[in-house]
């Protein structure tokens, strides 16, 4: 009789495994990673990811959204999962209280950020009294205040009006605006109209970082996915590198300038390998960490924030060498 | 068998519900599939259409401002939703105005997604938003919504238009987790069916199974020969009930058992009497083949057994049973000179049905060879088939080493007479040719001597020499007959012309001896004989009545016709007559009845030679005597039958004088060449030309054209016979008469030639008048 028995248990446990297997055949298909972005030549590579079909539009959705601050905005309400912020806004969300992951710098301004300004006004020192059109985001306050530092001026002695990107060409051309703080592409557009760069990030290297971030939450589920997201970062990178006109081509259409603006645009910026990612975030002391506190001062000066942030626990190097499963 | 059963409750019930427990699970998980399908569709189109109606608002406003970049702000943020693919604000030309993708603005909607132009215009002329399913992609929500724009032209002037809201929202994760969420559901509940199913075959387990497993085990014993089993099972339901009854079957199996055994018991007795029975007759069986050296045996063909007694193997030189027999190892002992026989016989047997029945040799295992008469009979059947042959084997070594005394014996005699008759065939032959020179030369000089005295020499060496030479042609007949040589010519005859022929030939001789002979046959009777041989028998007769005559006695010849088929001819003499103890010896060959004291000349074998020469001819021949009166010699021969009379009555013609006669003769017996080379030069009118062989001969008688041609048949280059035929082929010499000589007188070699065209045949030694009669004729 314990032949019967065991018998049974036997069949019950096939059914079993047949059922469990046949749930593994089926797993859900997830919705796919939603990562949010906005015009940047910094950020442009994750689009040429997924035109190329690198990402996968069933693994990671790109939102397209026209502004930084909307970009934000979405991750700070949880409509997003992954999404590109400066190191500032990053700071802010941590000291918000947005539990978060960095994943990558995904480039180091060195020129992409800058001041332009209409004719007439020769440099910084001209700023005086004039009106200056920012962006509605931490760094359009940095920038703001290292223009000033280096001009020697008071917040005081400027008209600031705070604006999303989208608006600001419109803005300068109605007149509204005699100075312009933005970014790529909207410089580029800028100089077209007319205006020419007085300040820009190259004088202040290595302080504006744009990196790729994540809800520790969606960290914590989803790391194959975001290792995905990695590896598919370098891999157009790469391909840029060894076919830097078709990439223009791309992306360029999409930041609505030629081809070579975006040849150019690509000096204003400084894409860091897979190993200086390491280097800024990982060993012993992370390169990011001085900058980070540096502009994490400047805010606390600026009143942006209340203190200081600790960025260090946020920061991820499991995913700069990592191994999709 | 018992195990079965207890599968099938404790496994079977149980594997049934769970089957029903994961085809309910299959139903539930389809059902709620279906339902969560309908529902997702439901709740996405009024999401859908939620969304877009708020959108639709706020770019009415936002596009009536001239605020391009807000209305993109507020649709990339409504994009955000991954099951948002495809949203496009489109113009009166259905070009793109805002996307979700900025890379598609400015450029043709149509070619973008599943937009389609004419339903934009459709929607836009209506004022009506239209939303539904893709017809090819059941998961896709495809909405088209109007949407009026205030956009402002080139000149900056605000121009009203309509617009075109397009989405197009993927359903398919949704559905996903919900059907996932559907298999979770449908899992949980076949397990909990899974484990109602244990609960179930444990149930029955200890209710049904194991107690049945105590019945099954109690029948497995009684099976196995227990009859002390008894089951005890507690409760008090049909299984208990069973289990009684079970236990007053096994009583009632226990009785049964008791008796059947007692029965076997008396028929396991009656066996081993009956064995008994059949072991003794068998044993007598044995013992009578073994007294007759018979054996019998079975060749099954269906399966090749092949059975022997024990009688064969011993015949074949096996101890009883020590090989296996076989038709093949039969075959083996067969002598080798008998194999194809034996296997014939066989053969035939089965192909005819046939009981095959031979002798012949084995050579037995000890390498003795015995004669055994084999017997067998094949079987068949219903389709005539053969399937089996049985039969018998024989030694019979014995009898046939008898049977072969006797034929050797037989055999031995038979080739000693052979040589008796071989030797005196040789001798007579030889004895002639001496003969011929005697008697030709002998003839030659009764022409040139004159003197009385060596005249009456002359004629005694003649006589002397006749006398031989007819003791010689009896004696070679004689051999002839009994070495089964002697031909004969048969034919229908007249008889009184041969009775006539005969006495004219012995008239003189008794009138030497003062016999008057009476012949009083004058029949023209017609007998089947040979005329040659009647001639010889009657002058055998004739003589013999002669010789044993008294002084002026007479001789007696008649003809009785005794019935229709034989004609008598009677012989009587006025002699002594004949003892009747002696008439047996009488035709007995060198039996002279002690006349051989008496001063009579004779062989003993003239009589001898009549027998046998007439039984040859289908005739009797007989004598019956009265002392001292006389006796009468009698044979009898088959009349012709009326219709074989033949043509001629045979008479001689008349003799023509042979004036001037040129004569070919073909010789190669120098001895025979000069006899007649003596004869002839006794006849001046007479010349002889003469050759030594057939060609020679040939090419004179082209040559010469001679008037006659006597020709030796036995010639060194050509046999006579073809010379002759090359004569009648030849213009020249196909007329001239050709007369053979030879000492081989065998009748059917004479008709032959006669056939062939020769005038007639003389046999050596040559008689002179012979010759001289054929010449002239």
């Amino acid at each position: 009789m314990t032949l019967n028995i065991s018998k049974l248990s036997l069949t019950g446990t096939l059914v079993l495994i047949a059922s469990l297997l046949l749930t593994a055949c089926s797993e859900t298909p997830r919705d796919p990673l939603r990562l949010a972005s906005s015009p940047w030549p910094g950020y442009e590579p994750l689009y040429l990811a997924r035109d190329l079909g690198y990402l996968g539009e069933d693994r990671v959705r790109l939102f397209e959204l026209p502004s930084s601050d909307i970009t934000m905005e979405s991750f700070r309400n949880n409509s997003t999962d992954l999404a590109t912020l400066t190191l500032d806004e990053t700071l802010e969300l941590i000291h918000d209280g947005t539990a978060m992951r960095i994943l990558l710098i995904l480039d180091i301004s060195n020129g992409g950020d800058a001041v332009l300004a209409k004719p007439g006004i020769k440099d910084v020192q001209d700023i005086k009294g004039k009106r200056i059109s920012i962006v509605n985001i931490p760094l359009g306050i940095y920038m703001l205040s290292r223009l000033l530092d280096s001009a020697g001026l008071e917040r005081s002695d400027v008209e600031v009006f705070p604006m999303p990107e989208s608006k600001q060409l419109a803005f300068y051309e109605k007149g509204k605006a005699d100075v312009v703080i933005t970014f790529e592409p909207v410089k580029t557009k800028l100089l077209e109209k007319g205006a020419h760069v007085i300040f820009d990030s190259s004088d202040i290297p290595n302080e504006i970082f744009d990196l790729l971030v994540v809800h520790e939450d969606v960290y914590q589920r989803r790391r194959d996915e975001i290792c995905h997201v990695v590896n598919q970062w370098y891999r157009t990178l790469d391909y840029m590198q060894q076919n830097p006109e078709q990439a223009a081509d791309a992306i360029s259409k999409r930041l609505g300038v030629t081809p070579q603006d975006f040849i150019e645009m690509l000096d204003g910026i400084k894409l860091p390998s897979r190993k200086e990612n390491i280097n800024m975030l990982g060993t012993t002391s992370p390169g990011i960490l001085e900058p980070a506190k540096k502009l994490n001062d400047i805010m606390v000066h600026e009143k942006q924030l209340m203190r200081h942030v600790d960025i260090s626990s946020t920061l991820d190097m499991s995913f700069a060498e990592c191994h999709e499963g | 068998m018992p195990r079965r059963l207890k599968y099938r409750f404790s496994a079977l019930i149980p594997a049934l519900l769970l089957v029903s427990s994961l085809l309910s699970g299959i139903i539930q998980f389809n059902v709620s599939v279906s339902q969560a399908h309908n529902e997702i569709r439901k709740q996405a189109t009024e999401r859908l259409q939620l969304d877009i109606t708020r959108l639709q608002n706020i770019l009415y406003n936002l596009i009536t401002e001239g605020g391009l970049v807000d209305a993109r702000l507020n649709l990339s943020v409504t994009a955000m939703d991954p099951s948002i693919q495809t949203l496009l604000l489109t113009n009166d030309n259905d070009i793109v105005i805002l996307s979700n993708h900025y890379i598609w603005e400015n450029s043709k909607a149509e070619s973008i997604s599943n937009y389609s132009n004419q339903l934009a215009h459709s929607v836009r002329e209506h004022n009506r938003a239209s939303v539904g399913f893709s017809d090819s992609n059941p998961m896709m929500l495809t909405g088209t919504y109007p949407v009026i724009l205030q956009l402002e032209n080139e000149q900056g002037v605000p121009r009203k238009n309509m617009g075109t809201l397009y989405a197009e929202v993927s359903i398919e994760n949704e559905f996903a987790a919900e059907r996932n969420e559907a298999i979770s559901r449908s899992l949980i509940l076949s397990a909990i069916m899974l484990g109602v199913a244990a609960i179930v075959a444990l149930l029955l387990h200890l209710l049904l199974s194991r107690r049945l497993s105590h019945l099954t085990s109690a029948a497995e014993e009684l099976a196995a020969g227990n009859l002390n089993v008894n089951v005890d099972l507690k409760g008090n339901d049909e299984l208990t009930t069973l289990g009684d009854s079970f236990n007053d079957m096994v009583e009632r199996i226990r009785q049964d058992i008791s008796r059947r055994r007692k029965a076997e018991q008396d028929l396991r007795d009656f066996n081993e009497s009956l064995e008994e029975a059949v072991n003794e007759r068998t044993e007598q069986l044995e013992e009578a083949q073994q007294i007759a050296h018979l054996g019998n045996w079975h060749w099954d063909i269906m399966t090749s057994e092949v059975l022997w007694s024990n009688e064969v193997y011993r015949l074949l030189g096996y101890e009883p049973r020590s090989v296996t027999a076989s038709y093949d190892l039969f075959i083996e002992h067969v002598h080798p000179d008998d194999i194809a026989i034996v296997k014939e016989s066989i053969q035939k047997s089965l192909d005819t049905g046939v009981l095959y029945a031979l002798d012949h040799r084995i050579r037995s295992a000890d390498n003795i060879e015995k004669w055994v008469h084999s017997e067998g009979k094949a079987q068949y059947d219903k389709h005539d088939q053969p399937i089996a042959v049985s039969g018998t084997i024989q030694d019979i070594t014995a009898r046939k080493q008898a049977e072969q005394g006797l034929i050797a014996a037989k055999e031995e005699a038979e080739n000693a007479n052979l040589a008796k008759s071989l030797f005196l065939s040789r001798m007579s032959h030889e004895l002639r040719t001496p003969l011929n020179a005697i008697l030709g030369f002998g003839q030659v000089m009764q022409f040139d001597i004159k003197d009385e005295n060596q005249k009456n020499y002359v004629t005694e060496i003649l006589k002397a020499g006749d006398h031989l030479l007819s003791l010689i042609e009896d004696l070679l007949d004689l051999s002839r007959i009994e070495s089964g040589r002697l031909t004969l010519s048969v034919r229908p005859l007249y008889i009184n012309q041969i009775i006539n022929e005969s006495v004219r030939i012995v008239k003189p001789s008794s009138m030497e001896y003062d016999i008057q002979i009476i012949n009083d046959c004058d029949t023209q009777a017609c007998i089947i004989a040979d005329s040659t041989r009647v001639k010889q028998i009657l002058l055998n007769l004739l003589n013999n009545a002669i010789k044993y005559n008294r002084e002026s006695g007479s001789i007696y010849i008649e003809c009785k016709q005794q019935d229709t088929e034989f004609l008598r001819i009677c012989v009587t003499d006025t002699g002594k007559g004949i003892d009747p103890e002696n008439i047996q010896h009488l035709f007995v060959p060198f039996e002279r009845l002690g006349v051989e004291h008496e001063g009579i000349d004779g062989t003993g074998i003239g009589l001898a030679l009549c027998k046998q020469l007439i039984e040859l001819m289908a005739g009797r021949i007989g004598v019956e005597s009265i002392p001292d009166k006389g006796s009468t010699f009698w044979f009898e021969l088959p009349l012709a039958p009326v219709d074989e009379l033949p043509d001629s009555l045979g008479v001689t013609p008349e003799v023509a004088k042979a004036k001037g006669m040129r004569v070919l003769y073909i010789e190669d017996n120098l001895a025979n060449l000069r006899v007649v080379e003596a004869i002839f030069s006794k006849f001046p009118e007479l010349t002889l030309i003469s050759a030594t062989n057939g060609t020679h001969g040939i090419q004179l008688a082209q040559d010469y054209r001679p008037d006659k041609i006597l020709l030796d048949i036995n010639l060194p280059d050509i046999n006579g016979f073809e010379v002759l035929k090359q004569f009648k082929e030849d213009e020249r010499t196909r007329d001239i008469p050709v007369i053979a000589i030879s000492a081989d007188a065998m009748p059917l070699e004479i008709q032959k030639g006669l056939d062939a065209g020769l005038q007639d045949y003389l046999t050596k030694p040559i008689k002179l008048g012979a010759l001289i009669d054929a010449l002239k004729s």
